[in-house]
C-alpha cells in the first residue's frame, strides 16, 4: 500500500508494511467504515470507534514472544532497540511458513526489570518468567508518539539507582515483543523447541 | 522550524517536538554539534535541559534533549543560501537543495514534507481534527508504528490529507467517515499521492519513488 510523501525526493512511507499488517489494517478500515455508518445513522456513538484493540484478550490463539535481555540499562537500550527494529523481518519470515495465515506484531514492546540471585533465576527471567520482576519498578512500553497510557523510560533510570548495593543481586532488563499468530485451518505450527527457536531467530534476524 | 506532529498541530501528552535548525551553507554540521549544546544550555533556564545527547551518526544527524520533561529533537539543516536566512523562508523550494549531499537533503525532508502537506490541504482546521481522530483510532486499535510494519505518523497524515482533498468542503466527521470507505476500497497498489511526483529534479543519487521499481515488498508480490 504505497503512501507517497509530497516533497522532493518523494518516498514511500509504508515500505515496512507486510502482508499481515496490511491485512490487519484493511480489517480495521472495514470495521471503522461500518461503525461510522452507524454513527451517521444515529445508531452508534463515537466511543465505539475508539474502543481498545483485543490483541491480548481475544485476538489470537497462538502468540510468539521475542525477548531481549541485558544486565545493564545502558546495554539494554541499544540492544532492545536493535531487536525492535528487526521484529518486522521475523514477521516477514513467519508469513512464509506454510501454516501461518497471519502474523501480527503488537506495536509496543514491554520493558521489565528483574532482580535475580543466581544463574538459574537469570535464565528464568531471560526465558520470560515474571517471578523475579522488581515489583517497585513499573513496566515501561517502547515506541514513542503512541503515549496512550503510562509509558516512561524514567522509571528504568530510577531502577538503576534502585540497584541494591547487595552484590548477590543481578539486575536483568528484558524487553518483550508479542506476535499474534493466525493459522490456516487444520494446520499446526511446528517449530523447534522454544530454546532452539531463540537461536533460530537470531539467524533469521541478522 | 518545527515539523512532525507539532507542526501539523496534532500533538498530545507524551508527543515529542521535532525541530530543525536551518543554517546558511557556510555553517557545517560540525559547527552545529560543537556550538549548539552550549547555546541551548545558555538560552534555557537552569536545569530545564536534561539528557542532552549528540547523535551525529544518525540517519539525519541531531541533538536530542528533554526540555522541562518534554522530548525535543533538534535536527540540523544546511541550505543553499549564503546570506542571512529570512524568517518567512519557503522551505518547499527545490532551489534550497542545490549542491547539498544526499544526507543533507534528508535532514530537510521532515520540514519539507510537513510544509508541503499543509499547503496541499484545503482546510487546515478540518484536516487537524480529522487527523486527531484517526491518530486516536489507530493508537487504540494498535495499528500504528512504522518500525513494526504499520503506517507511522506521516503515513496517516498523508492519508487523511488525501481524503480532505477529495472532500474540500466536508466537515471533520465526514472526512473520518469517508476515510474508512475510500481506503478500504482503494485499488492498491495504486499509490496515494497528494500531488504529481516530481521526476524532473535530480540531486545527487537521491531516488524518487516510482511504481515500476516500487521497493515495497507487499505491493507487487501479494496483490
Amino acid at each position: 500500500m504505497p503512501i507517497i510523501t509530497p516533497a522532493y525526493p518523494s518516498m514511500c512511507t509504508t515500505h515496512n508494511v507486510t502482508r499481515s499488517t496490511m491485512q490487519v489494517i484493511m480489517k480495521e478500515l472495514k470495521r471503522g467504515g461500518n461503525i461510522t455508518d452507524q454513527i451517521m445513522a444515529g445508531k452508534a456513538q463515537w466511543k465505539e470507534l475508539f474502543k481498545k484493540h483485543t490483541f491480548f484478550t481475544s485476538g489470537y490463539k497462538y502468540y510468539l514472544s521475542v525477548i531481549t535481555a541485558s544486565t545493564t540499562n545502558e546495554a539494554h537500550l541499544p540492544w532492545s532497540g536493535f531487536i525492535e527494529s528487526r521484529v518486522r523481518f521475523l514477521i516477514q519470515n513467519l508469513e512464509e511458513h506454510e501454516s501461518v495465515a497471519l502474523a501480527r506484531p503488537f506495536n509496543k514492546g514491554y520493558t521489565r526489570v528483574h532482580r535475580c540471585h543466581n544463574e538459574e533465576e537469570i535464565e528464568k527471567a531471560k526465558g520470560g518468567s515474571l517471578e523475579y520482576q522488581a515489583k517497585d519498578i513499573a513496566t515501561a512500553t517502547t515506541g514513542h508518539g503512541l503515549a496512550a497510557g503510562s509509558s516512561s523510560t524514567g522509571d528504568l533510570v530510577n531502577g538503576e539507582q534502585k540497584t541494591d548495593t547487595d552484590a548477590n543481586i543481578t539486575m536483568v532488563y528484558t524487553t518483550t515483543h508479542y506476535i499474534g499468530l493466525g493459522l490456516h485451518e487444520g494446520k499446526l505450527l511446528t517449530f523447534p523447541q522454544p530454546r532452539l527457536l531463540n537461536t533460530l531467530n537470531r539467524y533469521t534476524l541478522t | 522550524m518545527t515539523f512532525g506532529s507539532f507542526k501539523l498541530g496534532v500533538i498530545g501528552p507524551g508527543s515529542d517536538i521535532d525541530t530543525l535548525v536551518v543554517a546558511p551553507s557556510n555553517i557545517t554540521a560540525d559547527d552545529f554539534f560543537s556550538t549548539f549544546p552550549e547555546i541551548l544550555q545558555k538560552m534555557a533556564p537552569e536545569g530545564a535541559i536534561t539528557e542532552l545527547t549528540l547523535k551525529p551518526d544518525a540517519f539525519a544527524p541531531l541533538i536530542t534533549l528533554k526540555y522541562q520533561g518534554v522530548d525535543l529533537d533538534v535536527l540540523f539543516g544546511r541550505i543553499a543560501i549564503h546570506n542571512q536566512i529570512k524568517k518567512d523562508l519557503l522551505m518547499t523550494s527545490q532551489d534550497l537543495l542545490r549542491g547539498l549531499t544526499d544526507q543533507e537533503v534528508r535532514s530537510l525532508n521532515g520540514v519539507r514534507v510537513a510544509d508541503e502537506l499543509l499547503s496541499l490541504v484545503p482546510e487546515q482546521g478540518v484536516f487537524r481534527t480529522a487527523l486527531r481522530a484517526i491518530k486516536l483510532w489507530s493508537t487504540r486499535r494498535a495499528i500504528s508504528g512504522n518500525i513494526y510494519g504499520f503506517p507511522g505518523g506521516v503515513a496517516w497524515a498523508i492519508l487523511v490529507a488525501r481524503v480532505c482533498q477529495l472532500y474540500p468542503k466536508a466537515t471533520a466527521s465526514t472526512v473520518v467517515m469517508k476515510f474508512f470507505r475510500i481506503l478500504e476500497k482503494w485499488q492498491w497498489p495504486m499509490p496515494v499521492v497528494l500531488k504529481h511526483i516530481d521526476y524532473n529534479t535530480r540531486i545527487g543519487n537521491l531516488k524518487v519513488w516510482n511504481s515500476k521499481v516500487c521497493l515495497c515488498p507487499h505491493s507487487r508480490k501479494y496483490i
